[in-house]
């Protein structure tokens, strides 16, 4: 019995882990796993007669399923979908129908189809940890399936050769009892081991197998979930919502500082030209396809670079953008882009259309073409302006007229109060433009305060921000300074993008959440361009802070997710080229080290040293903890199994040797010991009786023999309690028996010679 | 009439042909190893390769995972199965003795001399080149870290004869049951199948109703003492002939005066016309058999003439042996003319009873007009 619990909880566990796979992808109904969950529940405890008319009703339904699962497909499509559901149906079935090894095996194909579409749908860090305990699963059914088909196909031979011979076929029913010898805590911990094994090498062969793609079918890159946060139009008063959501929509690397920026990063999305009163939006668009040239690291697309009288810095980002629920996909980085990179993953995930970057000339605004719900990869280049040159307040404000003709449009109905204000505060600015942002600025920093709360007039909200509440968040001061510019002349525009972000120090980069979405303003100023203004106060510009000891583990988990997304989802050929290369200059260098260096390097001690920085660095502590852990919670899983077997069969497991049992079986070994050195032939089918008429031919019996034999056999079979006198009579009477016998014994040796 | 004496038929059944590749698999040098998919091996290397083409296409890496844990699996079955084969060694104990048509048990004894790793799963079957045996291998579960133990190979032949074996194949499909791999190890051994006995009543044992199956005096109790001799373990006590073990002072057994006993010669020609007889020359054997059985268990000493050699009458256990090995072990004799085509046989010496057992109705065999001849028609009973 212990046998078949251990194969139906492996069974179940399987199950379970592939349902939850499938359940995260979010692929299927919630109420229909619920439904499958509730099924494999019942048929722990269920399983019907296979009788004609149930089998019969059974293989009809299923049918019925599968042809209406069909239909709905060809309506609805999605056939992988309709394929997994089928698949779940599948499995129900087996699971409540036979349990020969061939189910089984087909049960766990089932279950692997639910991992190989889990592997489709949802490529989160989850799939990690839940193909960690599939592997697990797997291999201990596996190795179970495997003795349960030892045992079925020895049965079916023995059956077929012994057929009309009469041959006894009790070994066969045997074989399969005999693994309760081998399913031993021993046996799980070594099919563990043997499973960790396997998911090792299966990491090995992941890193090494070569990832050259024929690309016969267009892959589709990694979904996950749509985040909104970043939107084509700014409504004001529509904020303060997202501002507490802590998603992480981007992680940004910076490639060549790998600690961070000594500002804080800002992510230039979009920016807008048209306010009507309440609502931002783009009007005027001027730009051009681009199409991007394949060179080394992959499609690059670069910008001619915008004149720039003072000192600039390239910051080269890698950006991993999350699935954003936009319309339109843009292109985050510093501002000042000049060049954008795609590898040929992100390029297969855009379906080849991101080989064309639309680029808006007005406003420099950089958008990708094809679907906006799916993540990707890329590195841009930006051209940072450290500090303000001096001199630029000089500038004239002579502007282009494409720039003015597109950035001092004003609302039809705007409030004569903003437009006096904005007077009001440049009045003892001089011409400069660059003067007269700071100004104002300046006015709306030390005058206003930041704020979530609405509350504002909506039908002109502005107004009521500058005049009545005095309060508000990014957006109002970022459309505060944009409109005040533009009534007093200079050039501006309002942009959205994302501003600050959390440094993660275990992975090395910004983690960018939704909270972190913000707006600014970009002002023309003659001979220096389009610069940044932060007119919003920093308490408010910058997103929620993240601290504690559970922000730290939440971003040691993020930094994990980010790894996965890296070094496995995100794995290509670059990559792979890139490790083997460090590999292999890991291993030149640590011959070198080895190596007496005969130009001279002879002091050990900084041999010693430098071979100490080599191995901390291939391993981290980082790695350990985290090897560490994965093994630890890998032994508690094991532990939890073993306890759950052990209460499912408690109760089922009875011990039928009870103490009086196991005392008139020690007596009755020594009569059966004695017996055998006499040369009794006992074989396993010898009762009692026959070898007290066998110890009678070789003159041993006794009444001693007799009154064993029979205490023995009304306790082990009759079922009775030792009475206290034979507890104390019968060890003796068992003494007094071998001593009679070994003295008969060595009698009879003595009288043969 | 002239005839043709061909040369013998092999009393076996018909041998396999191997084929070239099946000779090649079986060199130890070129192929040390076996390797054989079994049916789950085979649907798991076809859903590997779709995984494998599914990762290459879509350039999923996920699915790289996936096949990296499905190339796992192939790999470590791989080397769990060599490791449980290394290093393990087969004995066939006992000499092994087989009745056509019945199964019979071959016991064999599996040694691990691997240090510190067991072997599971480990299969054992004879390598027996032979259409019509069916075969059971032993199947050890687990044979710990230098450790032994014994199986059992189930094998039913199915004519008399002798067998070679080529060799035992080991075999273990552990951890997986997806890949078969097996190790031959050439030992050869001959197996001798004796023809199968059955019972007076099956045959219509002609003898019965001249009081044959009277028992006559049993062997070696109940006669008088002939003798005495010094008692040996196992001798039953009740033998010790306590005045003369108090004479000697040492245990002296009694023995008994064996009784004595009626011969009957058994002359079997084996010699067929065609091979088309041979179906019927086997049941004769087999009526030989059960014949000189019947009398060897009524306590008569039995001979045997057939033209492979004379078998001099005798009674036991013994007698018994050698007669069912010479008819296991009896060549067919093809001669055109028939068994009259031939040299006559007889049995040696003045024996009151003759027995001629033959397949066809031709009864003119030289034998003796008082001896009577049983001819053994399609159903195996005398006719």
């Amino acid at each position: 019995m212990q046998f078949d619990i251990v194969s139906k909880v492996i069974v179940y566990l399987l199950v379970t882990t592939s349902l939850a796979m499938i359940g995260l992808s979010g692929e299927i109904p919630l109420f229909f796993l619920f439904l499958v969950a509730v099924g494999a529940a019942v048929s722990w405890v269920w399983r019907p007669n296979p009788t004609g008319w149930v089998t019969l009703v059974w293989n009809a339904g299923l049918v019925l399923i599968l042809v209406g699962l069909i239909f709905q497909s060809i309506v609805v499509g999605e056939w992988l979908t309709h394929a997994i559901l089928f698949a779940m149906v599948m499995m129900l079935s087996k699971l409540f129908g036979g349990i020969t090894a061939r189910d089984y095996f087909q049960l766990y194909a089932l279950t692997f189809l639910m991992v190989v579409s889990s592997a489709v749908l949802s490529p989160g860090i989850e799939f990690a940890v839940m193909f960690l305990v599939y592997t697990v699963l797997l291999t201990w059914a596996l190795v179970l399936l495997h003795l349960r088909r030892e045992a079925e196909v020895r049965a079916e031979q023995l059956t077929a050769i012994s057929s009309g011979t009469g041959l006894d076929t009790t070994p066969v029913s045997m074989d399969l009892w005999k693994t309760r010898s081998i399913l031993t805590p021993r046996f799980l911990v070594g099919t563990s081991v043997l499973a960790l094994l396997i998911f090792a090498s299966s990491a090995v062969i992941f890193f090494i197998f070569p990832r050259v793609g024929f690309g016969f079918l267009f892959g589709k890159g990694r979904e996950g979930q749509s985040i909104a946060g970043f939107s084509n139009k700014v409504q004001l008063g529509h904020f303060g919502v997202i501002k507490n959501n802590p998603q992480v929509i981007a992680r940004v690397e910076i490639v060549d500082s790998p600690d961070g920026l000594t500002e804080p990063l800002r992510l230039r999305g979009m920016s807008f030209d048209h306010y009507d009163g309440r609502v931002w939006s783009k009007k005027r668009i001027m730009g051009e396809n681009r199409p991007m040239i394949q060179g080394r690291g992959g499609h690059r697309l670069t910008y001619d670079p915008e004149p720039y009288p003072g000192p600039t810095r390239t910051v080269v980002q890698r950006i991993y953008l999350e699935p954003l629920d936009t319309d339109v996909h843009a292109v985050f980085g510093q501002p000042r882009i000049d060049a954008v990179v795609l590898d040929q993953s992100a390029i297969s995930a855009l379906q080849g259309k991101a080989r064309v970057l639309f680029q808006d000339t007005l406003s420099q605004d950089i958008t990708f073409r094809g679907a906006t719900d799916i993540s990707l990869v890329y590195d841009v280049h930006s051209r940072i302006i450290p500090a303000i040159p001096s001199g630029i307040d000089n500038a004239r404000a002579e502007f282009p007229s494409l720039v003015t003709d597109a950035y001092l449009q004003l609302p039809e109905q705007l409030n004569p109060n903003i437009s006096k204000l904005a007077t009001t505060i440049v009045r003892d600015v001089g011409d400069s433009p660059y003067d007269k942002a700071a100004a104002i600025r300046d006015y709306l920093l030390q005058n206003y305060t930041y704020s979530l709360q609405g509350g504002h007039n909506l039908g002109d909200p502005l107004a009521s921000f500058l005049f009545e509440r005095k309060a508000g968040h990014c957006e109002y001061f970022a459309t505060a300074l944009t409109i005040l510019l533009r009534t007093v002349g200079v050039p501006a525009r309002l942009v959205n993008g994302f501003f600050g972000g959390i440094w993660n120090p275990f992975g090395q980069y910004y983690e960018v959440r939704q909270g972190d979405a913000h707006a600014w303003v970009e002002v023309f100023i003659p001979g220096a361009g389009w610069l940044t203004f932060e007119p919003t106060p920093p308490s408010g510009a910058l997103g929620p802070p993240d601290e504690g000891a559970l922000s730290t583990l939440r971003r040691w988990l993020d930094s994990l997710k980010l790894s996965w997304y890296k070094w496995v989802v995100e794995y290509d050929l670059d990559k792979q080229l890139g490790v083997l290369r460090h590999i292999g200059q890991s291993l030149v260098h640590f011959g070198r080290e080895l190596m007496p260096d005969s130009a001279g390097v002879s002091d050990n001690k900084e041999r010693r040293m430098s071979l100490r920085e080599l191995f901390s660095s291939l391993f981290d502590w980082k790695n350990f903890a985290l090897i560490g852990g994965a093994l630890v919670v890998f032994f508690l899983l094991i532990g939890f199994v073993r306890r759950l077997i052990a209460f499912l069969t408690q109760k089922r497991r009875v011990d039928p040797v009870s103490d009086d049992v196991r005392i008139v079986r020690q007596w009755w070994h020594q009569v059966i010991q004695l017996s055998s050195k006499a040369g009794v032939p006992i074989t396993s089918s010898s009762t009692p009786e026959d070898i007290l008429a066998m110890l009678a031919t070789a003159d041993l019996a006794s009444d001693k023999a007799q009154k064993i034999a029979t205490v023995y056999q009304e306790v082990r079979f009759g079922g009775r309690s030792l009475r206290p006198t034979e507890r104390q009579e019968l060890p003796r009477i068992v003494q007094a028996f071998k001593k009679r016998g070994t003295d008969a014994l060595r009698a009879r040796r003595r009288l043969h010679g | 009439m002239t005839s043709t004496v061909r040369t013998d038929l092999p009393v076996t059944a018909k041998r396999k042909t191997l084929k070239w590749r099946e000779r090649l698999m079986r060199s130890n040098r070129l192929f040390p190893r076996k390797l054989k998919l079994t049916r789950e091996g085979k649907f798991f290397v076809f859903i590997t390769s779709g995984v494998g083409f599914a990762a290459i296409n879509t350039g999923n890496n996920l699915m790289y995972l996936v096949l990296g844990m499905m190339l796992s699996l192939i790999i470590v079955s791989g080397i769990l199965s060599d490791l449980s084969l290394r290093g393990v060694e087969v004995v066939r104990e006992g000499s092994p003795l087989f009745t056509a048509g019945h199964t019979g048990v071959l016991k064999v004894f599996i040694t691990n001399h691997k240090r510190w790793l067991s072997s599971f799963s480990i299969e054992t079957e004879e390598v027996l080149d032979y259409e019509g045996i069916s075969q059971v291998p032993s199947h050890t579960l687990l044979i710990g870290a230098k450790k032994s133990e014994s199986a059992f190979i189930h094998l039913k032949f199915p004519v008399r004869g002798q067998y070679e074996s080529s060799g035992i194949a080991l075999a273990t499909s552990f951890p997986f049951s997806l890949f078969r791999k097996s190790r031959y190890f050439p030992v050869s051994e001959l197996f001798v199948v004796y023809p199968p006995i059955f019972s007076e009543d099956d045959l219509k044992f002609p003898q019965k109703e001249r009081g044959l199956d009277q028992s006559l005096a049993q062997i070696g109790r109940g006669g008088d003492i002939y003798g005495v001799k010094d008692h040996r373990p196992g001798d039953s006590v009740r033998d010790i002939h306590w005045k003369v073990t108090a004479r000697r002072g040492r245990l002296i057994a009694k023995e008994y005066d064996r009784p004595s006993m009626r011969a009957v010669w058994f002359v079997f020609p084996n010699v067929v016309r065609s091979e088309s007889e041979i179906a019927a020359f086997e049941r004769a054997v087999v009526r030989v058999a059960s014949l000189a059985v019947a009398y060897l268990d009524n306590s008569y000493q039995v001979g045997l003439v057939t033209y492979d050699g004379v078998l001099p009458p005798d009674a036991g256990p013994r007698q018994r042996s050698r007669l069912l090995h010479h008819l296991a072990c009896l060549s067919t004799v093809v001669s055109e003319g028939g068994p009259s085509a031939v040299a006559p046989l007889a049995a040696p010496g003045n024996v009151a009873e003759t027995i001629w057992v033959t397949h066809t109705d031709n009864h003119h065999l030289g034998a003796a007009d008082n001896n009577q001849t049983i001819r053994v028609g399609k159903s195996g009973l005398a006719v």
